[in-house]
């Protein structure tokens, strides 16, 4: 069966809710392969593996230090390296950023803020506040999809997936806005 | 400093939109610019007006404030708002093999017009309120390899260093970035107030230049333009169908309870 790629968000050491919405999508699609950019990324994958998940490719590196730059360039490499079917990002600034910056590394189209991809990578988005509901294709390179969370309901699963290391390289380019500081965003209640 | 700006005539936000063939209908419907550009136009005036012995943009401040976009030539119309708001000139890239393209066209033809002017600073909105991607501002930086400083919610410009800082506002929190020119930036819409055009600007705008280019003028071939080099297709554009009637709910006392249900159940909790 083919791989579909997703990218695993992470904050401070916690997978988001969309983590696991994408990896029921790639299931639905193929081999699910999370991709996790973090130094230390053995949490990360125990959590992944709550849901449908065979494998886990993890990079290491200063993606933190230089954000979503850093990160298009490591994964477009990966996406180079493997050839999967399809790669799944979650629809927020970073994973959309993320994206575009990918899309143009590697010459693949993109999709974004779809609200559901099916098995034959026909993607569906509601556009103009709803009133418009598209069904569209990328029709080159690897098909980078950007998808809004909560369009879903994860899966559960108990999966033991594997892992795997990738090395990739930070360009000059990518280097050239480092991130100073940082502050979590604070959420009000739950 | 030379600061350019991208902007985009979009469709009202508040006209009904349609889709004709796959792709916007965009003759039937009231054109304005971009909301959320007003934002970028907004803060290059107030970059370079801190920067300047005057106080003031245009003549005499030092800098200049180039405004960029692509789109038909009714375009003007929108640019004409912009510059009435205090940019100094715009380039428009008009071209009947433009049609049709999708953001990776649109950001490469954006690029190469870039390239030409030498800017120190390109400043974008986050999003157009009709395609709604988000993605031109990272694509612009990756294709030029200039700094990306996105989602700024706070820009502080430092022109005799040539560096530039902001506070990046996203679903993740906040991040403090900074480059040295020449950068890519995006501004989120509660970074300023953008400013009403004043008369005197508005009479200002009518004599300012607009420049047209045409695709053979920016470098691009048209083979990498317009609906056929587009790297996605879509299938279909279908209209909503019609509401369904909702769901009632009675309170028998659990009305709360009822009401959390069905929320969970439409994943809207």
């Amino acid at each position: 069966m083919s791989e579909v790629l997703f990218l695993a968000d992470h904050s401070a050491g916690k997978i988001t809710k969309a983590a696991g919405e994408l990896a029921t999508y790639a299931k639905s699609i193929g081999d699910s392969v999370a991709v996790v950019f973090a130094d230390n990324a053995q949490p990360i994958v125990d959590q992944l593996n709550a849901f449908p998940v065979d494998k886990v490719i993890t990079i290491a590196g200063e993606f933190d230090k230089y954000g979503p730059a850093a990160i298009a360039d490591g994964l477009a490499q990966l996406l180079t390296d493997r050839k999967p079917a399809a790669v799944l990002i979650t629809s927020t600034a970073n994973g959309k950023e993320i994206a575009a910056r990918a899309s143009v590394i590697t010459g693949s189209g993109i999709i974004t803020d779809a609200v559901n991809v099916d098995k034959d990578l026909i993607t569906t988005q509601s556009v103009f506040g709803g009133s418009t509901t598209v069904h569209a294709t990328v029709t080159k390179g690897v098909p980078i999809i950007t998808l809004r969370a909560n369009s879903i309901e994860a899966t559960g699963a108990t999966s033991s997936a594997a892992v795997e290391t990738f090395a990739a390289t930070i360009s000059e380019a990518a280097k050239l806005a480092p991130i100073t500081s940082s502050t979590p965003v604070v959420k009000g209640g739950s | 400093m030379k600061i350019a700006i991208c902007i985009k005539q979009v469709p009202d936000s508040w006209a009904e939109k349609k889709m004709a063939g796959g792709v916007l209908d965009r003759a039937g419907v009231d054109a304005v610019l971009n909301d959320l550009d007003e934002y970028a136009v907004e803060e290059a005036l107030r970059i370079v007006e801190a920067n300047s012995p005057t106080k003031e943009a245009g003549e005499g401040s030092g800098h200049t404030i180039t405004l960029i976009s692509m789109g038909p030539e009714r375009a003007t119309e929108a640019i004409r708002k912009a510059l009435s708001m205090g940019a100094d000139d715009a380039i428009l890239v008009t071209d009947p093999s433009l049609a049709g393209s999708d953001a990776l066209a649109t950001s490469l033809v954006l690029s190469e017009v870039i390239k030409k002017g030498n800017y120190d600073l390109v400043i974008c909105g986050t999003e157009s309120t009709d395609a709604r991607m988000s993605v031109i501002p990272a694509m612009i930086s990756q294709r030029l390899g200039w700094a990306q400083l996105t989602f700024a919610g706070k820009v502080a410009v430092n022109p005799a260093a040539n560096t530039v800082e902001i506070e990046r506002v996203t679903e993740f929190g906040n991040q403090v970035m900074s480059a040295k020119f020449p950068a890519v930036l995006s501004v989120v819409e509660k970074i300023n107030e953008p400013r009403y055009p004043s008369f005197k600007g508005i009479m200002a705008a009518k004599k300012k230049p607009i420049t047209n280019m045409s695709l053979a003028d920016t470098g691009v071939g048209a083979s990498d333009v317009g609906a056929a080099a587009a790297w996605s297709n879509v299938k279909d554009a279908l209209p909503r169908p019609p509401r369904g009637a909702g769901v009632k709910l009675t309170d028998e006392g659990n009305g709360g309870e009822k009401l959390v249900e069905f929320l969970v159940e439409k994943r809207l909790a």
